[in-house]
């Protein structure tokens, strides 16, 4: 862990899992986590948008990440934790396995090296390899998972009911 | 930039729209001495502020043209439109300094000398006339320029001292009433004490004292010990910054989502203390909510304070005259909402001079008033504000709009050719229209009506056109109060919650197999009979993708009956929950593409509902009504539209549809069972002592199974024969158009009546068949041999009217033979065929009632008596119709007057009655 190399604006990552697999949102983006959230469905929406909720008053979308990599969502929502992000000063509910913890990052790994651990879907979402305190993480391209949201035609409307809410430590 | 600069540049900007407006005024009125004084006041004041800031161009700019309004207050000088035109000027240019001051923060180069000379030379010219007064002295050249250094360096020189003690609104008082007392030291006392008293602010409209108090107090944090002593009379109204109000605005929004939550919570625990505790938070989350709201309302003038001058200028450069009457100026509207209305107004009122109001002397020809009068006005009606533009001109061309739009491909012939004349009119708000067949330099700025449309739908509002051939267009303007909290209508559809905006529905219906009102599938599409007009529906479920697992079409809930332009439609949910208040949020960007969206809220229990999008939902309808070019079924048409006439329609015999005017119908009978005779073979049901005919839809009068059944029946002068049919299926109002013809013979042809196709029945052709042979049986059984029936042809091309005339003329004991046209009338006549008597209508297509008796009476038939039945019955026509050489010419509804001619004509004293 070289200081030197340290980007400040992805000095930190919020470790996520999903499908066994995990991947780093770059801290500066992520408001909070919590526990599942009763998300209420919108009708016609792409099959990636899981719904939308309530998050202390305002309205976020609820993005089913495993829908985004693997192209369907096999986990019931309500056993999903949502990682909040904010993009352009919309809020969005990134529902994942679980929210891990935070850790710091010191250099970009080679992407040659460890990128085909990754399916080719999968690929397509991950901006980058960073070698942190945990090993190398792949770091989620934020972007390109909303266009790949927005693109995924068909809907699906689930809705969970859970109402805990779990405040990520740092 | 500098605040007091900021605050001085708010102040002019206020202060030249006010002159904008008075100033048209004033020329309207020019002996206003309240107005004249006002105009003084609101340049004055810009005059010493500029001379406090050190802004010489502005201040010499102003300073001349308050020299001029000065004479005018004075009576030494009159107001001419040369005057007021010069003013405008000197407040152009003053404009354009304050633009470059804005965008620069100093005044921009430039030489004002000629417009100020000009200006003084105006005052010069009547001033020596005036026999040199101590004013006209005051204000020549050189004491201006003195007086102007003498203010400039007061107001410097106040301005270091308000800069060094923090206090500059003493130093503004100062310097203003300094400057004053310069100014009119040579003016008679009045005006001076005037106008000091309003440097020591007295409360007027725009205190400048007041407004630079309160900011620079505000500011820079000076103990108010001093401002309170300079200003604290006028001090009722504060300069707030908008992105204050905004957040204010946002704050209050969250709070009444917590709110709403609170309330449902405390329902759900149901604890007294709590239950009042809310309660009264929601009383104050309210009246907060009202307070803000009404902070962020401003009157609509505001939107229109440039229209006057707009106009004036407009119909100067036209050559027309316009009179701009404005009512409901104070109206409120939200200053976000009010911004969007701004250019769509400024846009209709530019049309309307330009294009909707004649030139005087077409205004002559047209005997109308040389001044034509434009009409703006607003009011709030509901939760939304009403705005109507209405000239009194020349009106849409409904014609040419037609063609254009055909000719521009946005819609078809036939479709033009279904459209009224209202739906035509609509056409100028798609995009890429404008009916200016030459851009001119006042209307074709490529900013058309369909911008104005789309500008006013994205605020939530609608924009209609009424148009009269003549008498001017109307355009009315209905936006929603506020954008930030909407009334809204909860409503369920397959288990989602959506919310819709209270403002565009118009009722909503009950509708299901077992209430009075049900949805009909037509060429499947449900439609809705509500009264007397059928609205297409629109399925919720269907419009959000919800109807995969429902099989069968469940057509029970309720239907929103929405507006869309001049349509109403509907849209079926399956329930509706609540009314409430919500805030609407913007839709994230990942469901941009959801166009029926308008974004989402949180409701009371804390969940998100999608908020509908009426804009998205009439898109709906459009592509649903394009897919099918079904006629509609009735519309609000204007009063020399068509007569519509109603008809009953019922199924006889097998599914198709059949409709028969109502008005012929005498009544409906049941026939129970056992009821129907026979008669010599014949159906009859005995009805008052007397034997009714019953006929059945094909004309058959022999051996019917009527029991069970039900009859029309048919009556006029003492005679009636029944219609056997099977089940009534309703009436409508409509205009007979048959759009089919041919079929069997007692079918006058097929048209599309409410989106179905309906035959309508020739109740001419079944009189005959139940009375043809009927009559010659009874005249043979009463031996009453005395004549042969008298032979009428009828022509007519309303096929209502032949339907109405026939069995009248039969009954008189007439052999009639209907024509819908004088050529076939005329083919007739080739044919060799003879009648006894011809009654003939007079308007007709392709050849005339008169044409025809011109013929007529060159022809093999010069001697047949024609009788004319026409609704023209102006003495002129009959005269006409007289001398053309009818027997007769009567009115189309007096039916006496048409027997007794035909008595006359063809006499015969007995008229026949059946028994």
């Amino acid at each position: 862990m070289s200081e030197k190399s340290i980007d400040p604006r992805h000095a930190e990552l919020v470790l996520v899992e999903i499908a066994g697999k995990t991947l780093g949102v770059p801290v500066e983006r992520v408001r909070y986590a919590l526990s599942s959230q009763r998300l209420d469905g919108v009708p016609l929406a792409p099959a990636a948008v899981a719904g939308v909720v309530n998050l202390r008053g305002r309205v976020a979308v609820a993005i089913d990440l495993r829908c985004c990599l693997e192209g369907r969502g096999s986990t019931p929502p309500e056993q999903q934790q949502c990682l909040v992000i904010e993009v352009r000063g919309e809020l969005y509910a990134l529902l994942v396995d679980t929210v891990g913890e935070v850790v710091r990052f010191a250099e970009t790994a080679a992407i040659d090296d460890n990128i085909t651990a990754f399916a080719p879907r999968w690929q397509h979402l991950l901006r980058q390899l960073l070698r942190t305190e945990e090993g190398i993480v792949a770091e989620l391209d934020i972007e390109r998972v909303l266009e790949v949201a927005c693109s995924n035609a068909s809907s699906s409307s689930p809705s969970g009911d859970a109402n805990r809410e779990v405040v990520l430590g740092g | 930039m500098d605040d007091i600069l900021v605050e001085f540049l708010a102040e002019c900007e206020e202060g030249v729209t006010r002159l904008d407006q008075e100033l048209v005024a004033l020329e309207q009125d020019p002996g206003n001495l309240e107005r004249v004084a006002e105009i003084f006041r609101v340049m004055h004041t810009i005059k010493g502020t500029s001379g406090f800031l050190g802004l010489a161009r502005l201040e010499r700019i102003t300073h001349a043209a308050e020299t001029v309004m000065g004479a005018v207050r004075d009576g030494s000088l009159q107001v001419t439109p040369e005057i007021v035109t010069l003013l405008f000027k000197a407040l152009d240019r003053t404009k354009l300094v304050l633009e470059g001051l804005a965008a620069d923060q100093r005044e921009p180069e430039g030489d004002d000398g000629d417009l100020i000379e000009e200006l003084e030379r105006v005052v010069r010219g009547d001033g020596g006339a005036a026999s040199a007064g101590a004013e006209a002295k005051a204000e020549t050249p050189p004491a201006d320029g003195e007086e102007a250094a003498a203010e400039a360096g007061a107001g410097d020189e106040a301005g270091a001292t308000a800069e060094a003690d923090a206090g500059d609104e003493a130093g503004a008082a100062a310097g203003e009433a300094g400057e004053e007392t310069g100014a009119a030291a040579g003016e008679d006392p009045g005006p001076a004490e005037k106008a000091a008293a309003d440097a020591d602010g007295k409360p007027v409209p725009n205190p400048e004292g007041a407004a630079a108090a309160s900011s620079a107090g505000g500011k820079k944090g000076t103990p108010p010990a001093k401002a309170g002593s300079a200003a604290k009379p006028t001090a009722s109204t504060l300069r707030v910054s908008v992105a204050l109000l905004e957040s204010l605005m946002s704050c209050v929004s969250e709070l009444v989502l917590t709110r709403n939550q609170l309330v449902r919570l405390a329902r759900e625990i149901g604890k007294v203390e709590l239950d009042s505790a809310v309660q009264r938070l929601d009383n104050i989350t309210t009246a907060l909510r009202e307070g803000v709201m009404k902070a962020r309302m401003q009157p609509i003038s505001n939107a229109w304070s440039g229209l006057p001058r707009l106009v004036r200028e407009l119909s100067a450069a036209l050559g027309k005259q316009v009179e701009l009457q404005m009512e409901g100026g104070s109206t409120e509207l939200d200053r976000q909402l009010l911004e969007y209305v701004r250019d769509p107004l400024t846009h209709m009122v530019r049309n309307a001079v330009d294009h909707g109001i004649e030139t005087p002397a077409e205004r002559v020809a047209a005997g109308k008033p040389e001044r034509a009068l434009l009409r703006l006005s607003a009011g709030q009606e509901g939760g939304t504000v009403v705005i109507r533009i209405s000239d009194d001109g020349r009106g849409l061309n409904i014609e040419k709009i037609g063609r254009k739009a055909v000719a521009l491909g946005l819609c078809t012939p036939e479709e033009l050719a279904a459209m009224s004349p209202q739906q035509i009119a609509g056409l100028i708000f798609a995009p890429g229209f404008s009916t200016a067949d030459q851009v001119t330099n006042v209307s074709g700025r490529g900013v058309g009506m369909d911008v104005v449309r789309s500008n006013v739908e994205q605020i939530g509002g609608s924009v209609k056109v009424d148009t009269k051939a003549g008498q001017g267009t109307t355009f009315t303007v209905s936006i929603p109060l506020t954008l930030a909290i909407v009334p809204a209508l909860i409503v369920t559809a397959a288990g989602h919650r959506l919310a819709l905006p209270q403002l565009g529905i118009l009722e909503i219906v009950r509708c299901g197999d077992r209430d009075e009102r049900k949805i009909t599938t037509v060429d499947g599409c449900p439609i809705l009979r509500l009264r007397d007009q059928f609205l297409p529906v629109l399925s919720m479920r269907e419009i959000l993708g919800l109807d995969r697992n429902g099989e069968g079409e469940d057509h029970t809930g309720y239907v929103l009956v929405l507006e869309a332009g001049d349509q109403p439609y509907g849209v079926l949910v399956d329930g509706v929950l609540d009314s409430e208040e919500i805030v609407v949020e913007p839709i994230a960007s990942v469901l941009k593409d959801l166009t029926v969206f308008a974004g989402a809220t949180i409701l009371g229990d804390g969940q998100v509902a999608m908020v509908l999008d009426l804009k998205g939902l009439d898109r709906r309808l459009e592509a649903r009504n394009s897919k099918q070019t079904a006629t509609r079924a009735s519309e609000e048409q204007a009063g020399d539209e068509p007569a519509k006439t109603s008809l009953l329609r019922f199924q006889a015999g097998n599914e198709t549809l059949r409709a028969v005017p109502l008005a012929l119908i005498s009544r409906i009978e049941c026939i129970e069972p056992g009821r129907a005779e026979h008669c010599s073979g014949r159906t009859v049901i005995r009805f008052d002592e007397e034997l009714v005919p019953l006929v059945d839809i094909d004309g058959n009068t022999f051996g019917l199974e009527a029991d069970g059944r039900l009859a029309l029946i048919f009556a006029d002068a003492g005679r009636r024969f029944g219609l056997l049919i099977d089940k009534i299926i309703d009436v409508v109002e409509t205009e007979i158009r048959i759009s089919l013809r041919g079929g069997p013979e007692t079918v006058l042809g097929a048209a599309v009546i409410g989106e179905r196709s309906t035959e309508l029945i020739d109740i001419g052709c079944l009189v005959e068949s139940v009375f043809g042979g009927w009559f010659g049986a009874g005249s043979d059984a009463a031996g009453d041999a005395s004549a042969p029936p008298r032979r009428v042809l009828l022509i007519d091309d309303s096929s209502f009217f032949r339907a109405l005339l026939i069995p009248l003329l039969e009954n008189q004991g007439c052999i009639v033979r209907a024509v819908d046209s004088p050529k076939q009338a005329i083919a007739l006549c080739e044919e060799g065929k003879n009648f006894d008597l011809i009654v003939s209508d007079i308007e007709m297509p392709e050849m005339d009632g008169y044409a025809f008796i011109a013929w007529c009476r060159q022809s093999r038939w010069r001697d047949t008596p024609v009788i004319a039945l026409t609704s023209r019955t102006s003495p002129a026509d009959i005269r006409k119709g007289e001398e053309l050489g009818f027997d007769r010419y009567l009115p189309k509804l007096d039916q006496g007057a048409l027997f007794r001619a035909v008595e006359e004509l063809v006499g015969r004293s007995e008229t026949r009655s059946l028994s």
